[in-house]
C-alpha cells in the first residue's frame, strides 16, 4: 500500500471505477462464485487503465478491450482474477472465496477500517449476515456466544428487554461494568437496543483490549463494541430485498414437579392446615376429580412473532444509499406482554470525484411498544405475576362457571377477607384480574444520526469530522385499574375513598451528543515504512430530563384520559374528617454529563511485517474537582506477522501473527448508571415533605474531594492464525486486567449522618484467556461444511478492599466481597442436611462443626460467584447446494445463583403450610420420624425459604448450562426457477430460538443477567420463526 | 477548489466552535444542586431545617420483620407472638439472634439517631454563621432551643441502648457529637458520665431558649420546656438521682398533664385526644406508619404479621373493664380460650387516623410514664405507701373505678408490681426491652414468654436477666466506619 488514507477510503476505493468508452472489441461473460451463484457488482477494470465497469445483478458484464489486454476482475472478499483478452468475446469467471476475505477486515475506533493482517489489537469481528434469521426483538442479544470472552446475559423473557453485557468479567464493583457501544460513530446507550433493527446492523466488532479500545478512553474502561450499519455500494443499480418472518414462542421446558390438587390436600391434611385439613380421602379424590390446575399453562401463552424487512440499495458514481424499513412483532409467552417496532433508516455516503472527500450519514428513526409486566423479582404476593404462575394451588379453578376463564376469581374489588383469607391463597386470582385490567405500557421513539467526513486537503494530511447524537424519548404509562380487584386500596384512604386505582406516567428525554474533530498525516518512506499519526479533539454531552406525575384516584369511566384523573382538590368526608384523598405527586429529573479529549493515536509498519501503533489521551471529567479532573491514558501494541518471514515460506500456514498490546483507561462512572454520581464531591441539601406534612431541609450528601480515575490497566498478548487458505483460522489471548482506584462504597462514622461514602479504593484482577477457531471441512461447488468454537475463561478476583472492611464486605445477603475472592461470591453458612432425631436443619459452624443454630458467625465463602468462569459457543454450518443448515450452541459454567423460587417450593417452615401456595412434590420427603434420614427439615421448623436464601447455601446452585441458541435450515432457490420472474434471488428458512437447554438448575430458566437470587422472574423463550427473502 | 475553501473554512469554524463551548462539557452543575449558604437563609429555613431534624427521629421506623425500638421492644421480649399473615417476618429477633449487621436494632437505631444528631448540627452551625435580626431573635432561640432537645433526646436514646450501666460513671457509653464531623473522623464512645453531662447541658441550654409564649409551646407535637422537664425526670431515674427536686419536678408536670380519662385514653391512641400527652411525633399522610411493624396493610384479622401474645393478652385481661386491654387488642380479634394456639390476638394501638390506615401519631411522653417514675421512685426512697398510691392512681384512672391499693412489703414487691403496671402500660411504646434491661436485671427477671407465644415462632421461651444481650451491640457498619471504637461484650 503505496498511499495510507484513512481506512474507510481504501475500502471504497477498490469499489471505485472509472468508465470509459473504447472502439475495441466487447467481451461479455458472468461473474459467479465458486458455488455458482452470480456476483452482480464485480469490478472489472482493464489493467492499467482506469477503465471499468461492473457486472449487473446476475453477474453479467460486458466490457470493451484490445486483444492483449488485462481484465482484472475484483470483488470484496474474493480474490482479484486477471485474464488476458484473447480470440474469445466471452469470458465467463469463478472468483475464488479469498483467504484475506471479509471476515478479516477489522473495523476500529473512529471508523476506521483495517484488515486482521495489520491490525496489531485483540478485535473480534461478527459478521451480522450470519445473524440474520434470529428473532430476538434486541438485536444484542444474538451475539451470545458468537464472542470469545463477551457475554451478552438476559434475565428476562420480555421481548425487546435489555441485556446486561461483560467482556472479559466483571471490570469494577461500584461503577459501569458494561462495554461502550459505538453504532456508526454514536456513542449509544448500552442498556438500549429495542428500537434498533437487528437487520440494519453489517457488522459487531468487539474491541477487547487497551490498544483496541483505549482510542474510546473514558467510556471504554470495559471495552467497546463497534456497531456498523449496512450501506450502498457506488455504481450499483437500484436492489430491492423484502424479508418476511412469522413464528411461534413458547416456554422452555421445565424442571419443577408440583404437586397435584390430590398431593397439595393431602400434605394440607397431614399438617392439619389449609383447604386439606380434615378431609377424607373421598372428598379429597371428588375436589381432585373436578380441578386440577395447571396455574403455569394459564399465565404463559404461546406467543408469536411476525417481521417484515424491506431494504432498499444504490449507488452512483459519487453517492451510495442504503434504506431500510422493518416492522417486527413479538407477543411475549406470558399473558400480558407484548413488543412492537417500526423503524427506518438511511444510509447516504458521497465523495467528490477525485476521491479526496467523502462524507456519510446516517439516520435511524425506531418506535417501539412494549407491554410489559412489573414485579419479576418482588416478595410481594399480589403483584409478582411469575410467582403466581408457579404457585397458584391446583384446587384453584381457573373458570367461572360459565366455564370461560376467570377474570377475578369471583372476588370482588376491594374485598380485603377474600384477599387475604387462607394464607391469600386467591392471589393468582388477583394477579390474572390486575393483568387483565391494568395498563403497563413504554413508547419509545429513537433517533440515532451520524454525520461523518473526511478530506485528504494536501499530500498526506485527512482532516476529519464526526458528530453523532443518540435520542430517545420514552413515555411509561402505568394504571392500576380502579375497577381491577385491588383497585380501591390505591389511595391512602383505601376502600374509604370513593375512587381506587393510580395512573403514573414518566416521560423521560435522553440526548447524547459527541462530536470529534480529527487531522492525520500519512505517509510511506522508502517503500517499507508506512507511517500515520492522527490527533483528536473529542466533546461529548449528554442531556437526560425528565417528568413523571402519580394520580392515586381515577374515575372508571375514563381510565387512561386525561378526564380519568380525580382533581386532587376533591374532598371527601372519612371518618368524620374533611380530607383530600386525591392530591397527585409529580416529579422532575434533569440531569447532565459531560466529557472532553484530547488523544492522538500513531501507527508505524515495516514492510508489512511489523507494526507498532501507540495512543494516548486527555481525558477531562466533570465529576471530579479541579485537581482530579484531568487523567492520562495510554496505550502501545505491537504485531509480527511471522509468516512474512522467509524461514515460513512453504508451511501451510497463510497467516501467523503474534501481538501485544498494554495500556491503562480510565473510567468516571461512580456509580454504574449514565446519567449516576454526578456531585459527589459536592456537600449538598435536600428538601422534601418532612414533619407534620411541612417542607424540610436538611444535608443529604457528604462530599467526598478526593474521588478520582478508576485505572484499568490491560495487558494482551495473542496469536491469530490461518492454515491452509484458511481452512483452519483462529487466534488465542491471554490477558490480564487490572482495575486500580475501585470506585466503592467506604464506610465512615456514623456521625456524619451517612453510614457510607464513595470512594476510590482497592483493586481487582481479571485474567483470563480466550480461543477462537474456525475450521471449514469442505469446500466445493456443491458442498461447504465449516465449525466454529469459541470459549474463554476468565478469573476474577478482588485484591484489595477498603481498610475500614478488614477484607471484607458484607452487606446483609447472600453475596459478599472478599479481598482473595472473585465479584459476586456467595458467602453463607453451609447447610449440612437434616437432624435424624428431631427434624431440624443442621449446619457446618465455620469451623465444620455441626450446628443446629443458624449464625452469621458461621458464614463461610463458598467460592462460588454469581459471574461464570467459563462461558463460550460453538457450531457448525452445513451447505449443501442452496441447502444450509447451521447451529449454535452457547455454555457458561462455574456459576451459581440462589434459586428462590424452588426454595419456595420447599417451605415447609412453622406457620407456612396454609400460606396459599403450591408445592414440590419433593417435600413429601421432610422430615417426620425419629431416625428418619432425609435432606429436607420437619415441617414447621423454624426457618423459612427466605432464611435459607440469605444465610445458607441450601438452595444455592449451580446454574451452568449449554443452550442450543439457534438452528437454523435454510434454502436458496436455484436461479434457473427464477430465470421468468422479475426476481434476482429467493430463500426461504426455518429456524429456532433456544430450542435445547442442558443444566441441572432447579428453576425456570438457567440464564440470568448475573442476579444473585432467582424469584418470580420471566424466564427467556424458545422461538420459531419461519421466514422467506426476496431480491428482486 | 472553490469547494475545498468552503470545506475549509466548515471545519475551522467548527473547531473553533467547539475550542469556545468546551467549558460546558467540563463543568457541569446539576439543576437542584443546594450548599449550606443557600439552603438555609433566614429564620424561615431554619424551621425548614427543625422540621428535617424532627422527621429523621424515627423510633416507630420499619416495617416487615424489622425495625426501630418500637419494633425491637416488642419483638425481643414477650408482648409479641407470630401473626396470621407471617412468612418469617420477626422469627430471627423473637430467637434472640441478635446479631449488629443487616437488619438488626443496632443497625437502625444507631444511624438514626446520630442522622439525627447531625442534622441538629448542621442547623445549628448554619443558625450560628447567620446574622439574626432582633425581632427573630425569640424565634430563632426557640428554633434553637429545639434542636439542642432534639440533639439530647437523640443521645438519650442511644445512651439507654449501648450503655451497659448507666450508673457506672467510666462505663463506655456513645459518641457525643456537638459539632460537625468530617468523613475521616473516629472517635472512641465517651463515658457514662460525660455523655449524662452532655446530654443535660443541652437541655439546660434548651430550657433557657425554649419560648413558652411560642405558639408550638402548645402543641404537644414540638418540644417545650414541660418536654425538657420529662426528660430531666427520665434521665434521674437511670442514674438514681430520686430527690426531691427531681421528684417536685415530676409532681409538677402530673399536676400539669392530668391522666386522661378511660374515653381520653383510647382517643390517644387514634390521635383524636391529646389527654396527658407532654410530647408525641406527628406522623401525617406521606410519612411513616406505624401500622406497618405489625400488619402488611392495616389492622384486619388476615393481615397480622405479628399479634400481641398471649401472655401480654391474659394480663391486659386481668382486671375487667381496664381501657388497656380494649386499647391494645382490637375488637376485631378471636379469642378461642385461655392460652389457645389459635388465639388471634391483633393489636390494636395503633388503628390508623385520618392520616391513613397505618398512620398514628407516636407518643414520646405521657404523664403516666411520670407517675410510674414517681412510683419507682417513692419505692426507692421506702415511701412504699406513697409508691402504691401512684399504682393506685394510675389503675383507678384505667379501670375508671377506684382501685384497691396495692400492698407493697418491701422495694422488691414494689419494683416487681411497678414493672408489671409498666407493661400493660406502655407496652408497643418502647419500653419493655428497656425495662426488663433496667428493672429485670436488678429483679432478676428475663424475656419469660408463654411456652404458646414462642412456639408461635419456633423460637426460645426463655433470655435470662442480665444477659449481654440487653446491651445493644455497636453495629457492624460503624465498627468497620470507626476503627477506634469499643464493642460491648458479648458481641
Amino acid at each position: 500500500m503505496k498511499r495510507k488514507f484513512s481506512g474507510m477510503l481504501t475500502l471504497f476505493l477498490a469499489l471505485v471505477v472509472q468508465l470509459t468508452f473504447a472502439q475495441e472489441k466487447t467481451i461479455s461473460g458472468t461473474v459467479t462464485d465458486e458455488i455458482g451463484l452470480p456476483l452482480p457488482g464485480t469490478t472489472v477494470l482493464l489493467k492499467g487503465t482506469s477503465s471499468g465497469t461492473s457486472s449487473d445483478f446476475d453477474g453479467n458484464y460486458s466490457i470493451k478491450a484490445n486483444t492483449g489486454q488485462v481484465l482484472v476482475f475484483s470483488f470484496i472478499g474474493y480474490t482479484n482474477q486477471e485474464v488476458t483478452v484473447g480470440s474469445s468475446n466471452t469470458i465467463n469467471i469463478v472468483l475464488q472465496e479469498s483467504t484475506s476475505s471479509l471476515e478479516e477486515v477489522v473495523v476500529t475506533a473512529y471508523g476506521g477500517v483495517s484488515t486482521l493482517r495489520a491490525s496489531a489489537a485483540a478485535v473480534s469481528t461478527v459478521q451480522a449476515v450470519i445473524l440474520e434469521d434470529r428473532a430476538n426483538a434486541s438485536a444484542i442479544q444474538n451475539l451470545q456466544g458468537q464472542v470469545a470472552g463477551l457475554n451478552i446475559a438476559t434475565g428476562t423473557g420480555q421481548p425487546g428487554a435489555d441485556s446486561l453485557i461483560i467482556l472479559r468479567g466483571p471490570g469494577s464493583i461500584n461503577g459501569n461494568i458494561e462495554p461502550l457501544f459505538i453504532v456508526d460513530g454514536i456513542a449509544v446507550d448500552e442498556d438500549n437496543f429495542r428500537s434498533i433493527n437487528p437487520n440494519d446492523i453489517a457488522t459487531y466488532s468487539v474491541l477487547k483490549d487497551a490498544a483496541a479500545a483505549n482510542i474510546y478512553g473514558n467510556r471504554a474502561a470495559n471495552g467497546a463494541i463497534v456497531i456498523t450499519t449496512k450501506r450502498g455500494n457506488f455504481n450499483e443499480a437500484l436492489k430491492f430485498q423484502y424479508t418476511s418472518t412469522y413464528g411461534y414462542n413458547e416456554l422452555q421446558d421445565q424442571p419443577f414437579e408440583l404437586m397435584n390438587t390430590s398431593e397439595i390436600l393431602n400434605f394440607q391434611r397431614t399438617y392439619d392446615e389449609g383447604r386439606g385439613a380434615g378431609l377424607t380421602n373421598s372428598e379429597i379424590a371428588t375436589i381432585a376429580r373436578q380441578v386440577n390446575t395447571s396455574w403455569t399453562d394459564i399465565f404463559f401463552r404461546k406467543g408469536t412473532t411476525s417481521s417484515h424487512d424491506l431494504a432498499i440499495t444504490s449507488g452512483g458514481e459519487n453517492s451510495s444509499n442504503y434504506t431500510s424499513l422493518q416492522y417486527f412483532e413479538q407477543d411475549g409467552i406470558f399473558i400480558g406482554s407484548e413488543f412492537q417496532r417500526f423503524t427506518i433508516r438511511n444510509n447516504f455516503n458521497g465523495k467528490s470525484s477525485d476521491d479526496k472527500f467523502n462524507y456519510s450519514m446516517n439516520v435511524s428513526l425506531g418506535f417501539s411498544e412494549t407491554n410489559e409486566l412489573d414485579n419479576a423479582g418482588s416478595g410481594n404476593t399480589f403483584f409478582n405475576p411469575f410467582s403466581a404462575a408457579l404457585q397458584g394451588l391446583p384446587y384453584l379453578s381457573p373458570f367461572d362457571a360459565d366455564g370461560s376463564l376467570t377474570r377475578d376469581g369471583g372476588i370482588q374489588p376491594g374485598d380485603i377477607t377474600a384477599l387475604l383469607a387462607a394464607g391469600a391463597t386467591n392471589f393468582p386470582y388477583v394477579l390474572l384480574n390486575s393483568i387483565s385490567f391494568n395498563t403497563d405500557k413504554e413508547e419509545e421513539i429513537k433517533i440515532l444520526a451520524s454525520f461523518n467526513a473526511n478530506w485528504n486537503f494536501a499530500e498526506n494530511l485527512t482532516a476529519g469530522v464526526q458528530m453523532g447524537a443518540d435520542l430517545g424519548t420514552e413515555r411509561r404509562t402505568e394504571i392500576l385499574h380502579p375497577e381491577s380487584i385491588l383497585g380501591p386500596f390505591q389511595s391512602d384512604f383505601s376502600v374509604d375513598a370513593q375512587f381506587g386505582g393510580v395512573q403514573e406516567e414518566y416521560y423521560t428525554r435522553d440526548f447524547r451528543f459527541n462530536i470529534v474533530n480529527s487531522i492525520g498525516y500519512a505517509n510511506t518512506f522508502g517503500e517499507v515504512h508506512d507511517f500515520d499519526a492522527t490527533a483528536y479533539f473529542e466533546y461529548v454531552k449528554g442531556h437526560f430530563d425528565g417528568f413523571n406525575f402519580r394520580q392515586e384516584g381515577i374515575d372508571p369511566r375514563l381510565v387512561g384520559t386525561g378526564a380519568g384523573l380525580i382533581a386532587g382538590r376533591t374532598t371527601e368526608e372519612i371518618d368524620g374528617e374533611t380530607v383530600n384523598p386525591y392530591i397527585p405527586t409529580v416529579g422532575r429529573t434533569d440531569l447532565n454529563v459531560g466529557n472532553l479529549s484530547i488523544f492522538g493515536t500513531l501507527n508505524y509498519t515495516y514492510n508489512n511485517k511489523y507494526g507498532f501503533s501507540a495512543s494516548i489521551r486527555r481525558d477531562n471529567s466533570f465529576r471530579f474537582v479541579e485537581e482530579n479532573k484531568w487523567g492520562t491514558f495510554y496505550s502501545v501494541a505491537a504485531r509480527w506477522n511471522i509468516d512474512e518471514e522467509s524461514f515460513m515460506d512453504n508451511t501451510a500456514f497463510n497467516l501467523l501473527k503474534l501481538r501485544a498490546s498494554h495500556g491503562v483507561s480510565g473510567n468516571d462512572r461512580i456509580g454504574s448508571g449514565y446519567y449516576s454520581s454526578l456531585d459527589d464531591t459536592r456537600e449538598l441539601f435536600g428538601t422534601g415533605l418532612s414533619y407534620n406534612g411541612s417542607n424540610g431541609t436538611f444535608p443529604n450528601q457528604r462530599a467526598n474531594v478526593t474521588l478520582r480515575w478508576e485505572e484499568t490497566t490491560q495487558t494482551n498478548i495473542g496469536i491469530d492464525f490461518g492454515l491452509w487458505k484458511n481452512k483452519f483460522s483462529g487466534a488465542i489471548d491471554v490477558y490480564e486486567k487490572t482495575t486500580d482506584d475501585l470506585f466503592q462504597s467506604d464506610r465512615i462514622s456514623a456521625i456524619n449522618g451517612q453510614g457510607t461514602i464513595s470512594s476510590n479504593i482497592g483493586s481487582m484482577v481479571n485474567k483470563g484467556i480466550e480461543l477462537d477457531l474456525k475450521y471449514t471441512i469442505i469446500q466445493n461447488k456443491d458442498w461447504n461444511v465449516s465449525v466454529f468454537a469459541n470459549g474463554s475463561y476468565n478469573k476474577n478476583e478482588v485484591e484489595q478492599l477498603p481498610p475500614s472492611t478488614d477484607g471484607l464486605v458484607n452487606l446483609g445477603g447472600s453475596t459478599a466481597t472478599g479481598e482473595g475472592e472473585p465479584l459476586g461470591s456467595f458467602y453463607l453458612v453451609r447447610y449440612a442436611g437434616v437432624n435424624p432425631s428431631n427434624g431440624n436443619p443442621l449446619f457446618y459452624t465455620a469451623d465444620n462443626q455441626l450446628t443446629e443454630t443458624l449464625t452469621d458467625d458461621d458464614r463461610v465463602f463458598t467460592g462460588k460467584s454469581i459471574y461464570p468462569v467459563w462461558q463460550g459457543g460453538f457450531g457448525a454450518s452445513i451447505r449443501y447446494k442452496g441447502f444450509e443448515l447451521s447451529n449454535q450452541w452457547s455454555f457458561v459454567a462455574d456459576i451459581y445463583r440462589n434459586n428462590l423460587d424452588f426454595a419456595d417450593l420447599e417451605e415447609g417452615s412453622q406457620g407456612s403450610v396454609e400460606n396459599g401456595r403450591n408445592r414440590s412434590v419433593s417435600l413429601f420427603n421432610a422430615w417426620e420420624n425419629i431416625g428418619d434420614i432425609t435432606h429436607i427439615p420437619r415441617i414447621n421448623s423454624s426457618l423459612g425459604s427466605v432464611d435459607y436464601i440469605n444465610q445458607t447455601d441450601r438452595y444455592l446452585e449451580d446454574a451452568s448450562f449449554l443452550r442450543l441458541r439457534n438452528i437454523t435450515l435454510g434454502y436458496v432457490l436455484p436461479r434457473k426457477f427464477l430465470e421468468n420472474i422479475p426476481i434476482t434471488g429467493f430463500r426461504v428458512y426455518v429456524q429456532g430460538e433456544n430450542l435445547l437447554t442442558f443444566t441441572k438448575y432447579r428453576g425456570w430458566d438457567p440464564e440470568s443477567n448475573f442476579r444473585t437470587t432467582d424469584r418470580g422472574q420471566f424466564p427467556t423463550p424458545k422461538i420459531y420463526t419461519f421466514g422467506a427473502t426476496i431480491n428482486f | 477548489m472553490k469547494t475545498y475553501k468552503f470545506f475549509t473554512t466548515i471545519f475551522s469554524s467548527m473547531v473553533l466552535l467547539l475550542a469556545m463551548s468546551c467549558s460546558d462539557a467540563t463543568d457541569i452543575v446539576q439543576d437542584g444542586e443546594l450548599n449550606e449558604a443557600a439552603a438555609i437563609k433566614d429564620v424561615v429555613d431554619l424551621q425548614s431545617a427543625l422540621n428535617s431534624v424532627y422527621s429523621s427521629y424515627g423510633p416507630d421506623f420499619g416495617g416487615n420483620g424489622s425495625g426501630d425500638v418500637i419494633y425491637f421492644n416488642a419483638i425481643f421480649t414477650d408482648n409479641l407472638k407470630s401473626g396470621v399473615a407471617n412468612n418469617g417476618q420477626g422469627s430471627q429477633a423473637y430467637g434472640f439472634l441478635v446479631d449488629i449487621s443487616g437488619n438488626s436494632i443496632s443497625e437502625f437505631l444507631w444511624p438514626n439517631r446520630y442522622l439525627t444528631i447531625f442534622r441538629a448540627n448542621i442547623a445549628l452551625n448554619a443558625l450560628n454563621n447567620l446574622t439574626i435580626e432582633s425581632t427573630d431573635l425569640d424565634e430563632a432561640n426557640h428554633i434553637k432551643g429545639q434542636l439542642l432537645a432534639l440533639r439530647a433526646l437523640a443521645h438519650f436514646d442511644l445512651f439507654q441502648y449501648f450503655t451497659s450501666d448507666y450508673q457506672n460513671d467510666a462505663a463506655l457509653s456513645i459518641i457525643n457529637v456537638d459539632f460537625i464531623p468530617t468523613i475521616a473522623d473516629q472517635f472512641e464512645r465517651n463515658t457514662v458520665a460525660e455523655t449524662l453531662a452532655f446530654i443535660k447541658a443541652d437541655l439546660n441550654e434548651a430550657a433557657t431558649l425554649l419560648d413558652p409564649n411560642n405558639s408550638t409551646s402548645a402543641n404537644p407535637i414540638f418540644i417545650n420546656n414541660d418536654f425538657i422537664d420529662a426528660l430531666k425526670v427520665n434521665i434521674a431515674l437511670l442514674e438514681g438521682d430520686n430527690s426531691s427536686t427531681i421528684m417536685n419536678l415530676a409532681e409538677s408536670l402530673l399536676a400539669k398533664y392530668p391522666l386522661a380519662n378511660q374515653t381520653e385514653y383510647f382517643n390517644i391512641f387514634s390521635d383524636d385526644s391529646n389527654a396527658e400527652v407532654i410530647f408525641k411525633l406527628s406522623r401525617v399522610n406521606g410519612t411513616n406508619g406505624i401500622g406497618d411493624l405489625f400488619y402488611f396493610n392495616q389492622v384486619d384479622p388476615d393481615d397480622a404479621y405479628l399479634e400481641a401474645s398471649n401472655e401480654l393478652y391474659n394480663e391486659l385481661s386481668e382486671v375487667p373493664n381496664d381501657i388497656r386491654f380494649f386499647t391494645n387488642i382490637d375488637s376485631q380479634s378471636n379469642f378461642i380460650a385461655t392460652n389457645d394456639p389459635d388465639n388471634l390476638l391483633l393489636i390494636g394501638k395503633y388503628p390508623g387516623s385520618g392520616d391513613g390506615l397505618q398512620i398514628n401519631d407516636i407518643k414520646v411522653m405521657r404523664s403516666a410514664e411520670i407517675l410510674l417514675i414517681k412510683a419507682e421512685m417513692e419505692a426507692r426512697n421506702n415511701m412504699l405507701v406513697e409508691a402504691a398510691t401512684s399504682i393506685q392512681d394510675l389503675r383507678t384512672a384505667r379501670v375508671g373505678t377506684p382501685q384497691p391499693l396495692p400492698v407493697y412489703t418491701n422495694l422488691n414487691d414494689a419494683l416487681v408490681d411497678i414493672l408489671k403496671e409498666r407493661r400493660k402500660e406502655l407496652c408497643f411504646e418502647g419500653q419493655r426491652f428497656l425495662d426488663l434491661k433496667r428493672l429485670g436485671g436488678e429483679l432478676n427477671i428475663g424475656v419469660d414468654r408463654l411456652s404458646v407465644d414462642c412456639e408461635s415462632f419456633e423460637a426460645p421461651c426463655n433470655l435470662e436477666a442480665n444477659n449481654f444481650r440487653f446491651t445493644l451491640g455497636i453495629p457492624q457498619s460503624e465498627l468497620n466506619g470507626n476503627r477506634v471504637i469499643t464493642q460491648n461484650s458479648g458481641y
